[in-house]
C-alpha cells in the first residue's frame, strides 16, 4: 500500500466505522433497496470532448476506481474509467491537461453522477474500457478459496 | 481486444511498487518497513499444578536483527524458556519481551492449581507437528500413558515410557491431553500442537487466479512436499499473457511454516522463482495467495490422492464452475455439468451449461460435450476439451489436475483468440431434483457491473419442493453502494428444474422485493453448488453455495482468505484469526495489494458480532499501526469449520472464506 493509499483507507475506513456498525448488524430491520449500478444501454450513450482537469482515485462516494474530471462543453464531467489496475491513469498514459474523447453512458452510481466510459480516445490510443453490456474489460471474476469448503468435506 | 487488455495490465505491473519478500511464515525479519515488532507466546494459556513446569516458545515477528526474547513472570521462576510455577496456587503473568525492541512484549496467564496425585512434567509445552517430547511422572510406577484430543481428532502417539509424538495437524482447540495413571492416581499435562514443515507431506494439487503483468492470471498444478520443508518437484500450467501459456516444471522449493500455519513457500519453476503465502488449515488443505511483486492471486492447496490418477477413476457426473475473461477481455463465467463415462468421453445429451460472456447469456446449452485428451498417472495432470456451439466458446482445452475422483482443478490452455478460464469440477448427483436444494444455503458470488466490481452473499432457505421461504443477503456495488442484510423475500423467490426434460439443472430466483436475481445452479455431491448469474441485473457474476449446518458464531482459530478489487487493482489477503473473548479477534494478516507485499500484519481492536439469524453477521479486521487499515465483512456460517465472507465497506470489493484450523 502506498502512503496515499493507506491514508485513503484510513479515511474511508473511518467513515465506514462510523456508518457501518449500527446498520451492518441491524439484520431484522434491513429493507431492500434497488441496485444502483445501472443497466448499460448503448442507446443512451453520449460522446464528450474535453480536457482532463483532475485525475482521482476515488475510494468513497462514487464507484471505486479511476475517475477523470473532464472540462467539456457540457461542463465538468466525472468520467469513470473502471477499477482495475489496467485502467489506472498512469497505465493509460493519461495526464492533466490532455485532450480526450469519451463515449459512455451517464449514470447515478452511489449518489454520484458519473459518465461510465466505454471508449476512451486520446491523441494516440483508443481504449475499450467496457463492453456493450457495460461489463468492464479485464474486470475481476474471483473464485478465490471458496471451493475450499468442498475440499474439506471431500473424500480425503 | 484481449491483447489490448493485457497490455494495459502489463504497463501496470511495470510500475508496481516493489517490496521484497523475506523472512518466514512464522517469525522472522520483516520485509515491511512500516510494520512494528510483535511477539506471540506458545502455549497461549495454561493450567498447571503448583511447582509445575512449562516449556514456553515465543515467536517474534518483523524483527530486524534480533529475534530473541527475555522471559519474566510475576511469580515462579524461569530458566531460559522453561518456567517453574510457584508452590502456591493463583494466577501468574508470564511475559516475553523482545530484546530488539523492549517496548514490545506479549503476556499469558498461567493458572496455578492444586497438586495432582501424579505430577507430569512438563505440565505444559508447545510442540511442533510430529515433534517429540518425553514426559516424566512423579512417584512409583508403572504408569499407563495415554493421549487424547477432542472431537476424535488424531492426538498423536505416546509410548509407555512417556515418549510422545505430536500429530501432523493441530487438533480442535489446538491441544491434546497427556495422562499418566498409576496406582497412586493420575496426573495430566497439556501439549499445544503447532504447525510445522512436517504438516505438509506428500503430493498436493493447487490452483490460483489473479493478476500479473499480462493481466488475468490462472495457474493450476501439483507439487510434492517431503515433510521436512522442501518441495521436491511438480508441474503447473500457467495461463498468462506475461509468460505465455506454459506447462511449467516445478524443480524444487522450500516451505517456511510458522506455528500458526502461515507459511511462505518459495517455488522454483521453469519460469523463475515465485512466492506463495500459504495458510495451512490441515495436512490436507491450505489457502494460497500468490505473494510476490510480479503477481497476486488467491486459491487453494489440497492433498491429492494418486490412486485416482486414472481416466477410469474419473467416472462420474461432475458439476463445474469456471470464470475469467473472454477473448476480448470481458468477464466471463460458465457453470455446468457433464458425465464422464470412465473411458475419457463426456457424451452429448449428458451435459449442460450456462454461459455468461460479458453479459451475453446462453442458458441451458445442451450442445456441450467433451473428451479427456491425456492423463499423466504420475502427476495427476491431464488435458481435456469442452465443446459446444455457444458463441465465444467452441472447443475449449483445459489442463486439469486431479485432487481425487470427486474434485479436480481446471485451467484453460488455448492459444490464440480464446477465453482464459479456470475453476473447479466436483462430483455431482446422477440426477437433479428439487430436493437437491433443501435447507439453508450460504452463498457468495462475484463479478462485474457497469460501475465496476460487484460481490454478493447471503443465506436462503429452500424447501426441497421449489419454494424459498426467506433469507438474507448483502451486496457490495463497487464499494460505493452497500446493501446490508437485505431480506430475501418468499414472494418472488423460487427455484425450478429447468429444462424439466433433462433434470440436471436448477434455475434459482432470489428476490429482495425490488430486484430479482436469477442463477443457474448446478448441485454437487457435497451439498454445495456452482452458480452463475443469468439475468440482466448484473452483467456477470458467479460463485458457490453450501448447505448450512450451523448458525453459531465461529469458534476456534481460522485460516482466512479474501480476494477482490480495491480502487487501484487486485488485493489478496491470507491470515490466521483467533477469537478473544466473545467479541474480539486477534491474529495476523499477509497482504498482497497489487504487487505490494505486507507480511505479518497484526490485528488490533478487531471485533466480531454473533449472528442474530441465518448464521449471518459481521466482523471487522483492523490492523495495528502504522500499517493502519480496516476491513468490515459480512459473514455466513456454513458449518462449524467453514465461513463465507464478503467485504462490506467503502474500501474494496472482495470475498472469500474462513476455514477452521483448530
Amino acid at each position: 500500500m502506498t502512503s496515499n493509499a493507506v491514508r485513503k483507507i484510513i479515511l474511508s475506513c473511518g467513515l465506514a466505522m462510523i456508518l457501518l456498525p449500527s446498520s451492518a448488524n441491524a439484520q431484522s430491520a434491513a429493507t431492500s433497496s434497488a441496485m444502483t449500478s445501472p443497466v448499460y444501454d448503448v442507446n443512451k450513450e453520449i460522446k464528450i470532448d474535453g480536457t482532463i482537469d483532475k485525475i482521482e482515485t476515488n475510494s468513497s462516494g462514487g464507484p471505486i476506481g479511476t475517475h477523470l474530471l473532464v472540462i467539456s462543453a457540457q461542463g465538468v464531467v466525472d468520467v469513470h474509467l473502471g477499477a482495475s489496475m489496467a485502467v489506472t491513469a498512469k497505465n493509460l498514459g493519461l495526464s492533466v491537461g490532455e485532450s480526450i474523447h469519451v463515449t459512455g453512458m451517464m449514470a447515478n452510481v452511489g449518489g454520484n453522477s458519473v459518465l461510465l466510459a466505454r471508449i476512451l480516445t486520446t491523441s494516440n490510443h483508443i481504449y475499450m474500457l467496457r463492453n456493450e453490456h457495460g461489463a468492464p474489460i479485464r474486470s475481476l471474476m474471483p473464485r478465490g478459496a471458496a471451493s475450499s469448503a468442498n475440499s474439506q468435506k471431500g473424500a480425503l | 481486444m484481449k491483447q489490448a487488455a493485457r497490455v494495459f495490465a502489463f504497463l501496470v505491473f511495470g510500475v508496481a511498487v516493489a517490496l521484497g519478500v523475506a523472512g518466514c511464515g512464522g517469525g522472522g525479519s520483516s520485509p515491511n518497513p512500516n510494520t512494528t515488532i510483535s511477539v506471540v507466546i506458545f502455549p497461549g494459556t495454561a493450567s498447571i499444578p503448583v511447582n509445575g513446569v512449562i516449556n514456553f516458545t515465543a515467536v517474534v515477528y518483523n524483527f530486524t536483527a534480533n529475534g530473541a526474547v527475555t522471559w519474566s513472570a510475576s511469580a515462579g521462576s524461569f530458566a531460559g524458556s522453561v518456567f517453574t510455577a510457584p508452590g502456591t496456587t493463583g494466577n501468574v503473568t508470564v511475559t516475553a519481551t523482545s530484546q530488539e525492541d523492549k517496548t514490545k512484549s506479549a503476556t499469558v496467564t498461567v493458572m496455578v492449581g492444586a497438586a495432582q496425585p501424579v505430577t507430569v512434567s512438563p505440565a505444559a509445552v508447545s510442540l511442533s507437528a510430529l515433534g517429540i517430547q518425553t514426559f516424566t511422572a512423579s512417584g512409583n510406577g508403572p504408569f499407563n500413558w495415554t493421549v487424547t484430543a477432542s472431537s476424535g481428532a488424531d492426538p498423536g502417539t505416546i509410548d509407555q515410557s512417556g515418549n510422545y509424538t505430536a500429530p501432523r495437524t493441530p487438533p480442535p482447540g489446538g491441544t491434546v491431553t497427556i495422562s499418566a495413571l498409576s496406582a497412586a492416581g493420575s496426573g495430566t499435562a497439556t501439549v499445544t500442537v503447532l504447525f510445522s514443515a512436517a504438516t505438509l507431506s506428500g503430493q498436493y494439487t493447487f490452483s490460483y487466479a489473479g493478476e500479473d503483468a499480462g493481466g488475468f492470471l490462472a495457474v493450476a498444478g501439483t507439487f510434492t512436499a517431503n515433510g521436512a520443508g522442501l518441495i521436491t518437484g511438480g508441474v503447473e500450467d500457467v495461463n498468462s499473457a506475461a509468460t505465455g501459456i506454459v506447462e511449467n516444471p516445478i524443480s524444487g522449493g522450500s516451505l517456511a511454516v510458522g506455528p500458526d500455519g502461515r507459511t511462505v513457500a518459495t517455488v522454483t519453476t521453469g519460469l523463475g522463482t515465485v512466492t506463495w503465502q500459504v495458510t495451512l488449515i490441515s495436512e490436507q488443505h491450505a489457502l494460497l495467495v500468490r505473494f510476490d511483486t510480479s503477481a497476486t492471486g488467491s486459491g487453494t492447496i489440497d492433498q491429492a490422492n494418486p490412486a485416482d490418477f486414472s481416466v477410469s477413476a474419473i467416472a462420474n457426473n461432475y458439476s463445474f464452475g469456471i470464470s475469467g475473461i473472454d477473448s476480448a477481455g470481458s468477464p466471463m463465467a460458465i457453470a455446468g455439468r457433464f458425465l464422464s463415462d470412465g473411458a475419457g468421453t463426456f457424451p452429448v445429451n449428458s451435459a449442460i451449461q450456462d454461459v455468461n460472456d460479458g453479459g451475453t447469456v446462453t442458458q441451458a446449452d445442451l450442445s456441450l460435450h467433451g473428451n479427456i485428451l491425456s492423463l499423466d498417472s504420475g502427476t495427476g495432470r491431464g488435458t481435456l476439451e469442452l465443446i459446444s456451439t455457444v458463441p465465444g466458446t467452441g472447443t475449449l482445452t483445459f489442463a486439469f489436475y486431479i485432487i481425487d475422483n470427486t474434485h479436480f482443478k481446471l485451467v484453460e490452455v488455448d492459444t490464440g483468440s480464446a477465453p482464459v478460464l479456470a475453476g473447479d469440477a466436483f462430483s455431482a448427483p446422477n440426477s437433479i431434483t428439487l430436493a437437491n436444494l433443501n435447507g439453508n444455503y450460504a452463498f457468495t458470488v462475484a463479478g462485474a457491473q457497469s460501475g465496476g466490481p460487484y460481490a454478493a452473499g447471503g443465506v436462503f432457505t429452500a424447501s426441497g419442493t421449489g419454494t424459498i421461504s426467506g433469507g438474507v443477503q448483502d451486496i457490495n456495488e463497487q464499494a460505493s453502494t452497500l446493501h446490508l442484510a437485505e431480506q430475501i423475500s418468499a414472494s418472488g423467490s423460487t427455484y425450478t428444474l429447468s429444462p424439466t426434460t433433462t433434470s440436471n439443472r436448477i434455475l434459482l430466483t432470489l428476490s429482495n422485493g425490488s430486484t430479482s436475481f436469477m442463477y443457474a445452479v448446478y448441485p454437487t455431491s457435497n451439498n454445495s453448488f456452482e452458480m452463475v448469474e443469468v439475468d440482466n441485473v448484473v452483467p456477470v457474476s458467479s460463485g458457490l453455495g453450501f448447505l448450512q449446518s450451523s448458525t453459531s458464531a465461529p469458534s476456534g482459530t481460522y485460516g482466512f482468505n479474501t480476494t477482490g478489487q480495491t480502487t487501484s487493482g487486485e488485493q489478496d489477503i491470507n491470515g490466521s484469526i483467533s477469537p478473544v473473548g466473545t467479541t474480539g479477534l486477534t491474529g495476523y494478516l499477509d497482504i498482497n495489494e497489487t504487487g505490494s507485499i505486507f507480511m505479518n500484519i497484526p490485528l488490533a481492536n478487531s471485533t466480531i458480532v454473533a449472528p442474530p439469524g441465518f448464521g449471518r453477521s459481521t466482523f471487522t479486521l483492523a490492523t495495528a499501526k502504522p500499517t493502519s487499515a480496516s476491513f468490515t465483512f459480512a459473514y455466513y456460517v456454513v458449518d462449524n469449520s467453514t465461513v463465507l465472507v464478503i467485504e462490506m465497506d467503502h474500501v474494496a470489493v472482495t470475498l472469500g472464506t474462513m476455514a477452521k484450523q483448530f
